[in-house]
């Protein structure tokens, strides 16, 4: 028998986020956990905003409007969903479809959604970001987009970080690369590569400490990490990953980035702040960004908060 | 038309042929870009990830902060 989902992710069941926060949603509100890799192994009917889902274990549930289901999007497909494709190809046009068929479901059924996927997309692009700072008074690094090297060098008049505005990795072939936050030499490639592909310019601060702030609904965590030592972008350094301590985040932090979450329209945000010698910046807002690499506290306070959303619509 | 009386064509050819063709050739993404390798460690420590771990928790870094992997030229932009 067909019964309605009250919770509804949209994720993997692979990935350690989204398993963390169904592992708090009862069995009896019948969850459902569904991505674009796992709609094709699914039989399902959408009709009039009705979706109807028979997973391969023989469970079937249905979500449609009027069903006062809650969701989150974690992501749409596993990371290496797309890999390889090439554009205009058959299997390109076979995994477009699929994805449109999930993003139609996230549009149409009535699901009141964390943050809904047309609010991720825009939010995903860090100039969005900074100009949602701006009107709500959060700082960021001066930044320009260019491709004159030496606009950026009057502009920004001091040391460029530059980091993509695009994707932070590309595959050669099998092989992957990271691209991180880097600080250009002026006598190096750097400045002089901005012509092939758009890259954000930033004057370089100095951090005392990076901070990643989490925001569910209206509530908000905070962990640090010392810069003493570290790249300018911390996630080149393997020990930065595992040395995260648990904070109160500075008021103003925490005004901030929940500020910047209900401008961008968020209900939840993973974001990168730096704390220099002259107060708090925002360095960047990932609508979907990962937690469970912070302290228990942080993570664990982080999953109970989006699974009490889900139940509840409110949490603590 | 600025106001010195310069035409923005007239900048943007100037700006043209000042860029030479070698700056087009290599995007940033070679420049910075880092492969990715996993580190070789025969005698990991309690406090060492296994091998092979620590390629993987770096593109987890990145792909875990990505919702929507958006990747320009896949053509799957989200629909």
């Amino acid at each position: 028998m067909t019964a309605p989902a009250k919770v509804v992710v949209i994720g993997n069941v692979g990935d350690p986020h989204a398993a963390a926060v169904l592992d708090r949603v009862p069995s009896d509100l019948r969850p459902l956990l569904i991505d674009a890799e796992k709609l094709p192994t699914c039989q399902y009917c959408l009709r009039d905003g009705l979706l109807t889902v028979s997973e391969a274990n023989g469970r079937e549930v249905e979500i449609a409007p009027g069903n006062t289901a809650r969701g989150w999007i974690r992501r749409l497909a596993p990371p290496d969903w797309q890999r390889g494709l090439v554009v205009e190809s058959h299997d390109a046009a076979v995994k477009t479809a699929w994805l449109t068929l999930l993003t139609s479901v996230l549009r149409l059924c009535g699901v009141h959604w964390l943050s809904s996927v047309d609010e991720l997309v825009i939010a995903e692009n860090k100039l969005v970001q900074y100009a949602a700072a701006s009107r709500v008074g959060v700082r960021v690094p001066p930044t320009v987009v260019t491709n004159d090297h030496e606009l950026a060098r009057t502009t920004l008049a001091g040391d460029i970080l530059l980091k993509p505005l695009g994707p932070g990795h590309f595959f050669d072939g099998e092989e992957p690369y990271v691209v991180f936050a880097t600080v250009a030499r002026l006598d190096g490639p750097e400045l002089r590569s901005l012509a092939a592909a758009p890259f954000i310019a930033q004057r370089r601060l100095i951090p005392r400490s990076h901070l990643r702030v989490i925001t569910v609904d209206r509530d908000v965590w905070a962990a640090e990490l010392s810069a003493a030592n570290r790249p300018p972008d911390w996630r080149a350094d393997p020990t930065a990953h595992r040395s995260f301590k648990t904070i109160a985040p500075p008021l103003d932090v925490a005004g901030g980035a929940l500020a910047v979450a209900k401008e961008l329209r968020l209900g939840y945000t993973s974001q990168d702040w730096i704390l220099a010698d002259d107060g708090p910046y925002l360095l960047d807002v990932n609508p979907a960004g990962q937690w469970l690499f912070l302290p228990p506290h942080v993570s664990d306070s982080v999953t109970a908060a989006l699974a009490s959303w889900l139940l509840t619509g409110q949490h603590g | 038309m600025l106001t010195d009386g310069t035409s923005h064509s007239a900048l943007l050819a100037d700006y043209a042929a000042s860029v030479s063709r070698r700056e087009f050739a290599h995007s940033l993404y070679w420049v910075l870009g880092q492969r990715i390798v996993a580190r070789r460690d025969d005698s990991p420590s309690d406090d060492e990830p296994p091998p092979d771990t620590v390629l993987t928790r770096q593109i987890e870094t990145i792909d875990n902060d990505r919702a929507l992997h958006l990747i320009p030229g896949s053509g799957l932009l989200v629909p």
